[in-house]
């Protein structure tokens, strides 16, 4: 059963830009973003029948679109490391107009887990509880706890700054200067 | 953006600044309906159906697997025929099974029943004969005294190919050679003419 075309158009309308959001926090390339969100609606729009009514519409378009995004991220992955292995030997040459969007932070957030940068994104961009963050991914809220203590302390431990080399080396391990 | 460079804000605090500053402030165009790819997917009549395509892929290479299979499967029994009877010709599959038939029914008692295991070893026993024959007349072909078969082409077998010539072909030579003999000479004769030296 396909929805009426009126209606979905409103929920398009209505939704578009915070699920677009969304996913551009988790991949950090506003193109790529807009591309799986047009491929989750489209997804949504074909698989409107599947949508339960006693889940917010809103969190299962989120469903969709953060499974598109972590599909995105796989193939992204893949072709990064055909990359690499073509670039063996050769400087890398980044392409000057490919700038991800947030600074280290938000960096830090997309090289999580995905299902992990998912939940931070919908608690701390658009405030979910951990109820409607388990209805967007579709497991428990204990699940959502945990993946969410486990995002924050790999944050903590990365955002850290280093401390001085030689008083984290053991003395075992120091190299004596050359003279 | 350090966690640690700023007093008195913990992570969650960041977080939030980072996506206000970075993500909420990002500038969407509002999205009009008319020119999203669902829209345009419903109006052209489902063209851009990646999953749907992909799926049928999957599915039809299931079915070439299939077809593959009972092929083989159907292919198996006639070599298991071929086998049986000695023969590639399926004609001469159901002739073998009836005379084989025939054969063991005239054999059975008036309360015995069951012609199965009789007309298996029938089978069997004229697969074998025809299997010898061909193996025979194969050897005869393979055979260098023999008669080179039509069969035996290609460049690397070191056979000549074809029939042989019924008569040989080119002229003779004219001249004879020295060790040339004929019936009624001993021996060879001399050269015509010796150079004289000066």
């Amino acid at each position: 059963m396909l929805p009426p075309g009126a209606e979905f158009d409103r929920l398009y309308e209505a939704t578009y830009p915070r699920i677009l959001r969304t996913l551009a926090a988790m991949l950090g390339d506003h193109a790529a973003a807009e591309d799986c969100t047009q491929d989750a609606y489209l997804k949504a729009f074909r698989s409107w029948h599947t949508w339960r009514q006693d889940a917010p519409v809103e969190t299962w378009l989120h469903r969709i679109a953060i499974n598109a995004a972590i599909s995105y991220r796989r193939k992204r992955v893949l072709r990064e490391v055909g990359e690499m292995v073509r670039r063996l030997g050769r400087p890398e040459q980044r392409d000057p107009t490919d700038h991800a969007l947030g600074g280290d932070l938000l960096e830090e957030l997309r090289r999580l887990p995905a299902k992990q940068a998912a939940a931070i994104v919908l608690r701390h961009l658009h405030g979910y509880s951990n109820r409607e963050i388990a209805a967007s991914l579709g497991v428990p809220e204990s699940t959502v706890a945990t993946r969410l203590m486990i995002a924050k302390r790999t944050l903590r431990a990365r955002l850290r700054p280093a401390g001085p080399a030689i008083s984290n080396t053991p003395v075992a391990w120091r190299v004596p200067p050359i003279e | 953006m350090r966690t640690d460079g700023v007093a008195g804000h913990d992570l969650d605090e960041l977080l939030e600044r980072e996506f206000r500053r970075h993500i909420a402030g990002l500038r969407i165009p509002s999205p009009r309906a008319d020119q999203a790819t669902y829209r345009a997917v419903a109006t052209s009549g489902g063209k851009r159906m990646p999953l749907l395509s992909s799926l049928t892929a999957v599915a039809s290479s299931k079915a070439v697997i299939g077809l593959a299979t009972a092929a083989l499967v159907i292919g198996g029994g006639s070599v298991a025929a071929t086998a049986a009877t000695g023969s590639a010709n399926p004609a001469n599959w159901s002739k073998t099974v009836t005379d084989a038939m025939s054969s063991c029914k005239s054999r059975l008692g008036p309360d015995q029943h069951g012609i199965g295991h009789c007309v298996s070893a029938v089978a069997s026993q004229k697969g074998q004969q025809e299997r010898s024959q061909h193996a025979a007349s194969a050897a005869r072909q393979l055979d260098p005294a023999s008669t080179p078969s039509a069969h035996q082409t290609g460049a690397q077998s070191g056979h000549p190919t074809g029939a042989p010539a019924p008569h040989p072909t080119g002229r003779p030579t004219d001249v004879p050679t020295p060790h040339a003999t004929s019936p009624g000479h001993d021996h060879p004769t001399p050269p015509a003419a010796t150079p004289t030296p000066r």
